[in-house]
């Protein structure tokens, strides 16, 4: 018959202080590997939910990235009506867009960052269509843009300085807000969106990044791709949006490396000091093995008490780690090719617990392994 | 220093308590150490990449500097300025921007004045080879090594539009992104790109006596009305503008490192409070030898600091091995961050384990020396 919980939890109990520092030691490991975790995610998922299944990216020849592509307008007139892009209330789905980095300053300073802006018509909402008008009115008047909700992030400055009816100065033009768009855990999230020309009237630039098309099914894909790439007229290179996207998302893959090695480290950390707590609590109560060997319970009950011990200060300092991430929740963070926002949602928070689990058992094994060794007659030679 | 063989035999008496603590130590400093190493790296490449005194031209708004457009001829017009000691013009070519990965980075320049402004430790014959013919480059150690590529060889760049060259040197500039480029001829390379007369950059070197502030405002007064408006800054401040999208990440693993820290707080806290535990009856015979409660509260934290010195160590020589083996690196806007770990990492990533260890075992250590005889020699498990 195994041990009564009740008994465990009382050799709990008489510990309190070694309970509480193993519960800190799990929990602050937890919290970092969740949090390191919660970036790999975020940005690479980030870049790969930018895509729709349907869209079909088109850029100039040898682009690797929109930034280095420039498309003639006159590709956007040829492809436009190719059949197999999907039709909106008469309206093909094709969106020719402008993309550019460029300094900006808030309308009050003139401390410049880094902020990424993309040229767009109406069409745009919906080939993109997790993104949506959040707040305020499209842009209906030149030197009018609009903000999604993590550029102030990506500008590295106050959310109050890009709400409606403030302004942006980029491109010697002064830029005033009048809408907020949303396009949660996407590269989207982090753009200043304006009208297609005139934000290629302000950037002197003659020709479109990209074209979007919204294929009206994935036959009617793949026969637009293969179209596009044997057409004499059209010097362009078309791809699946999803597939560009995933590429991009790759060249994280350093970073993704780093962070997992890292979390990884940071859990060992934690199981080495759970090992360290139950080694303990072994070698400390070496009489009481005997006694509970010589009142008739076998080796892996003892064992099995030992590990129901080292599970609830695991837990609790998991459930504590879980409880701090949330904090975390939305917060942003400003990375290279835009900004991201944390999310801890339920899969990474039962991630937490099950690493706490993880760290516990991982701690205990050797420690258990050493209880189950003892002799019932080394261990009453303590008595 | 009396005290040193009662300190020592603490550590050693339960080696596998000592060996968890000294790992689970190693593992916090390792994690530390990594990631200050990664904005130290950054640091050491602002401090190399930019060239001291040196002013850098660029496109006025261009927020990714590969990307910048000039004419070639902004050139000829700053090197008439009576401030200015030389200009060299430069274009780059390369596949993205904003990416974290290496990338295939082709920089033209101009032989005849580049190493003014760029320390490259490559022979003078190669040099010499590279700067009489056209087609040829000499290329970084790093991208070299990368590719397995030799002097001599022929190489074509599909990636970049199938730019050939004919590699007839390999330079070194320890810690500069130039290190991951390939460096050919710019009227050559603006050839094969098709974009004659442009370039990326222009870098200035003011005359010694000239204020580089005053310089660049009359540099972009120049241009303020062309087609082409300049921003011309200082090659540190440019540089670190230009990674600048990468400093949310760094600063945060800057956070999530110190937190790694907290671990042998924890760590060596419950060590020493185990250990204390196992000892007290120890602690009795220490109080009735005299030790007064002082000398007790010594003799535990020099415990607790001396296992998170050798732990810290440990871990941050570890960091400093696994990061030289390490072919990683992040690149922004075409500079190269390489994780970079000094002496001096080393021996602050020890000394704060030791001031994580003391504080860590501060409070088991004063309720041990607080002990009274009667009640210690009451020996508890």
């Amino acid at each position: 018959m195994p041990l009564p919980l009740r008994y465990n939890f009382r050799s709990l109990l008489r510990r309190p202080m070694r309970a509480l520092l193993t519960a800190g030691g799990t929990g602050l490991a937890v919290l970092v590997a969740m949090l390191m975790l919660a970036l790999a995610r975020g940005v690479l998922d980030g870049i790969r939910e930018s895509a729709h299944p349907l869209n079909v990216l088109v850029t100039s020849k040898g682009a690797e990235t929109i930034e280095f592509s420039s498309l003639d307008r006159g590709v956007y007139e040829k492809l436009r009506h190719s059949p197999e892009i999907a039709q909106e209330k008469g309206n093909a789905l094709a969106s020719p867009e402008l993309y550019f980095t460029t300094m900006a300053a808030t309308g009050r300073g003139n401390e410049t960052t880094q902020a990424i802006v993309r040229g767009v018509l109406p069409v745009a909402f919906e080939v993109h269509d997790m993104v949506r008008l959040a707040e305020g009115r499209l842009p209906s008047a030149p030197g009018e843009i609009l903000v999604g909700g993590l550029v102030a992030t990506k500008l590295g400055i106050n959310a109050t300085a890009v709400k409606i009816g403030e302004s942006l100065k980029f491109e010697g033009n002064v830029w005033r807000i009048v809408g907020r768009i949303e396009a949660p855990g996407t590269v989207f999230d982090s753009e200043i969106w304006g009208g297609l020309d005139d934000l290629m009237t302000a950037s002197r630039r003659a020709e479109y990044s990209s074209i979007v098309l919204r294929a009206a099914d994935p036959a009617a894909m793949e026969e637009m791709i293969f179209d596009f790439e044997t057409r004499r007229d059209v010097l362009a290179e078309s791809r699946e949006e999803s597939l560009y996207y995933a590429a991009y998302a790759e060249n994280f893959a350093p970073i993704r490396s780093m962070v997992i090695v890292m979390a990884a480290m940071m859990v060992l950390g934690g199981v080495f000091i759970g090992m360290n707590t139950l080694f303990a609590a072994v070698v400390g109560r070496t009489r009481e093995i005997g006694v509970l060997r010589v009142t008739g319970y076998r080796r892996w009950h003892i064992a099995l008490g030992f590990l129901v011990e080292a599970l609830p200060p695991a837990l609790l300092g998991g459930a504590i780690a879980c409880l701090i991430a949330l904090g975390f929740n939305g917060l942003g963070l400003r990375i290279p090719m835009g900004a991201f926002r944390f999310q801890i949602d339920f899969p990474l928070l039962g991630f937490g617990l099950f690493l706490s689990l993880m760290i516990a058992l991982l701690g205990s094994l050797w420690p258990l392994w050493r209880a189950m060794r003892i002799s019932t007659i080394d261990a009453i030679r303590h008595l | 220093m009396k005290l040193l063989p009662l300190v020592l035999r603490g550590i050693i008496r339960n080696p596998i308590r000592a060996g968890l603590t000294l790992a689970g130590v190693a593992v916090a400093v390792f994690l530390f150490t990594g990631v200050i190493s990664l904005e130290r790296g950054m640091s050491r490449m602002l401090g190399i990449s930019a060239g001291e005194n040196v002013l850098v031209v660029a496109e006025k708004y261009q927020g990714c500097p590969v990307q910048s457009k000039l004419p070639a001829a902004h050139g000829d017009a700053i090197a008439e300025l009576p401030a200015v000691a030389g200009v060299t013009r430069t274009l780059f070519v390369m596949s993205a921007c904003s990416r974290a990965t290496d990338l295939v980075a082709v920089h033209g320049i101009e032989p005849g004045n580049y190493r003014d402004f760029r320390d490259l430790r490559i022979s003078d014959a190669e040099y010499a080879a590279f700067s009489g013919e056209k087609g040829a480059a000499i290329v970084g150690a790093v991208v070299a090594q990368r590719y397995g590529w030799q002097v001599g060889q022929a190489v074509t760049l599909q990636e970049l539009g199938g730019i050939s060259f004919t590699i007839r040197g390999i330079f070194e500039a320890p810690g500069n992104s130039l290190e991951n480029a390939i460096l050919v001829d710019l009227e050559y390379l603006q050839l094969a790109t098709s974009q004659p007369g442009v370039v990326t950059l222009l870098l200035v070197q003011p005359k010694e006596d000239a204020e580089a502030g005053a310089l660049a405002a009359e540099i972009d007064a120049l241009f303020d009305a062309s087609r082409a408006p300049s921003k011309t800054s200082p090659e540190h401040a440019f540089i670190a503008s230009a990674v600048s999208g990468i400093t949310g990440l760094v600063d945060f693993s800057r956070w999530l490192g110190f937190a790694s820290l907290g671990l042998i707080v924890v760590g060596v806290g419950n060590s020493m409070s185990m250990s204390i535990r196992d000892r007290t009856r120890e602690i009795a015979l220490l109080k009735i030898a005299g030790f007064r409660r002082a000398q007790v509260l010594r003799v535990i934290l020099a415990e607790a600091v001396a296992s998170a010195l050798i732990g810290g160590l440990l871990g941050a020589w570890l960091a400093a091995w696994a990061v030289s083996r390490s072919a990683f690196s992040i690149s922004v806007e075409g500079y190269t961050i390489v994780p970079h770990v000094s002496i001096e990492l080393i021996l602050l990533s020890t000394l704060l384990a030791a001031l994580m260890g003391l504080v860590g075992s501060y409070l088991p250590a004063r309720a041990a020396s607080r002990l009274t005889v009667p009640h210690a020699l009451r020996e508890v498990d």
